[in-house]
């Protein structure tokens, strides 16, 4: 019994291996590419090990168009906005959990109704709105829509009511304030939650593709996902492009966010397996 | 009553002082919600209300000015037979690739719920699609999906396929987002059904077991059914975030060829962002706004009625 349920483990863990081997294909075809010489991206049958490793690719790519500019852009960005939902978050998700008032209920509601709005149908009424503040094609563009996010008060809510009362008591009776409250129990006592927010908030905004795209315009405000869509749609049709230097910049684009999964995999995962986060 | 003077006295001073301190400590709570509260309001829940006033206007994106048009939006929409193109588009991608999704996740979340050393790298590798840029992996599946040079035309030729003009025929063009679309998610809905399976109770594997019942009738008649609600669930949010794909057609087809692959709010950018017809663009919101409510009001009834708890 034993030795046969090891037997059937290793069966599946071999298809498993496999299944997952072609998973990544797509990640190391893009990594093999940039590295070719122009000449044998078109060679065929395909290479998956380049015969040079033309790191000149990366700096090519990298000068074909301002993507220092564009990199620049996206992390600011997105850095602006996930400070702005954490802090609004904490604070409103704070009142929610522990505080009492008037119309509580209906507003915690509202909340939550904002969250089964399709992001889409806001994008022509925002770009309404901001042309009256005379913010399109700007940062404020890019960034004011987002600073309030109602999942993160959903999550964070979540988190702050597991936090025993009687902390907040004890804390209350020591004198502390609601600032010190937040700060020195409720924050701290609610990291795992906090932080895999933040992680899918960085996602999310790092990934941003339709809202930069219709509300900028000029290149300097281009963030990464616009600027590779636009280097893509000036290289023209599929033969006699330089796939090699697209598939460098698509690297360059992917590698943040690479280097944030393996180090952060853990909270990423269980943050999905608790929540269902989107 | 020599007494009560200062007692009764006392307890106004302290009133007066404890009015103001519980005016400012009932403001307390709406200060803490209020910018959150302003954020939501101003840019969600108002644009919200403005797409259904714009869908009875012709207001454009640049002026200022415009008319009132009543349901005149609505019924150019619904006599627009490219519209009912990008609906069936949209249904015919959803349906597709929600199901195969699905299907394939639940197997393979049975296999990778088990303790085998390398199984959480394995989840990561699987999930790793999931957070990638959709713009930029889009780009990826481009040169993977060349007819001429690309990898998956060589892989098939190996086994005597001829060269699929993925991308550049209608039907192939669904194919080949459809393929692109359960690679990148599939990790997603996986991790959840994993989460799904660990919440049943080992012990009734053991007691089917101890009945004699094999691997497969332990999935088919105990994991399916009490798996049911997190099926649902997976159902619901892949069904509506396949509704919401924008990045990948714009950057992989364009809605081409021939519309083939024109989805609703690739639509709604095309009037809203290239034509600038904000009304009518609206009127296409209103009806995804109606559509994605109903399919979440129809979950919140079915889940009452048909899943196993």
């Amino acid at each position: 019994m034993k030795r046969q349920q090891t037997a059937a483990n290793s069966l599946i863990m071999t298809l498993l291996v496999l299944l997952g081997l072609s998973m990544i294909i797509p990640f190391i075809w893009m990594f093999s590419t940039s590295f070719k010489s122009f000449d044998e991206v078109f060679s065929f049958p395909p290479q998956f090990i380049p015969e040079s490793w033309n790191w000149k690719n990366f700096a090519d790519a990298w000068t074909s168009a301002p993507f220092g500019r564009y990199f620049f852009n996206s992390v600011f960005t997105t850095a602006v906005i996930v400070i702005a939902q954490i802090i609004t978050s904490i604070l409103a998700a704070y009142a929610f959990a522990r505080l009492e008032f008037k119309g509580k209920n209906v507003l915690f509601l509202i909340v939550l109704a904002t969250m089964m709005i399709p992001i889409q149908v806001t994008f022509i009424p925002n770009f309404l709105i901001l042309s009256q503040f005379g913010w399109v094609d700007t940062y404020y563009a890019l960034i004011i829509p987002f600073c309030a996010n109602a999942f993160g008060i959903f999550l964070i809510r979540q988190a702050f009511r597991q936090v025993p009362k009687e902390l907040e008591e004890a804390a209350k009776l020591d004198g502390a304030n609601h600032f010190q409250i937040i700060r020195h129990i409720m924050v701290p006592l609610s990291t795992a939650s906090i932080v895999t927010f933040l992680l899918f908030s960085i996602i999310w905004h790092y990934n941003e593709f339709f809202w930069p795209l219709v509300a900028t315009n000029s290149q300097e405000l281009r963030t990464l996902q616009v600027g590779i869509s636009s280097m893509v749609a000036s290289e023209g049709g599929s033969e006699g492009t330089q796939w090699n230097l697209i598939m460098a910049a698509a690297t360059i684009v992917l590698l943040p966010l690479l280097i944030l999964f393996i180090f952060m995999q853990k909270y990423i995962i269980k943050g999905i397996a608790k929540s269902g986060l989107k | 009553m020599e007494h009560s003077q200062p007692l009764v006295k006392k307890p106004v001073l302290k009133k007066e002082k404890g009015k103001r301190r519980v005016i400012s400590e009932k403001l307390v709570p709406h200060l803490f919600i209020l910018p959150a509260m302003l954020f939501l309001f101003i840019f969600v829940l108002l644009p919200l209300i403005m797409s259904f006033v714009l869908s009875l206007t012709d207001s454009n994106l640049i002026s200022a000015s415009f008319n009132w048009v009543g349901l005149d939006n609505y019924s150019r929409l619904l006599s627009d037979p490219t519209f009912w193109q990008v609906v069936k588009n949209t249904f015919i991608f959803g349906f597709v690739s929600v199901s195969v999704t699905v299907i394939l996740a639940t197997i393979l979340a049975n296999f990778l719920d088990r303790k085998i050393r390398g199984i959480n790298f394995l989840k990561g590798i699987f999930f790793l699609p999931y957070i990638t840029p959709m713009v930029a992996i889009s780009i990826v599946w481009i040169w993977m999906f060349d007819q001429h040079f690309g990898l998956i035309n060589w892989f098939i030729g190996l086994f005597n396929i001829p060269q699929i003009p993925w991308l550049t025929q209608p039907g192939w063009a669904m194919a080949a987002i459809i393929i692109m679309k359960i690679w990148k998610v599939i990790g997603y809905y996986t991790i959840i059904l994993i989460a799904g399976l660990q919440n049943i109770p080992d012990d009734i594997y053991e007691a089917a077991r101890i009945d004699g019942a094999g691997e497969f009738k332990i999935f088919m008649k105990i994991k399916l059914p009490l798996l049911s609600p997190s099926l649902l669930f997976v159902m619901i949010v892949a069904i509506i975030a396949s509704f919401q794909d924008f990045d990948q057609i714009y950057t992989m087809t364009q809605g081409g060829p021939a519309d083939s692959t024109n989805m609703i709010i690739y639509y709604l950018y095309q009037y809203g962002f290239e034509f600038f017809e904000a009304g009518y663009a609206s009127s296409v919101s209103v009806v995804l706004f109606i559509t994605l409510f109903f399919i979440t009001w129809l979950q919140a009834h079915l889940s009452r009625k048909w899943v196993h708890y």
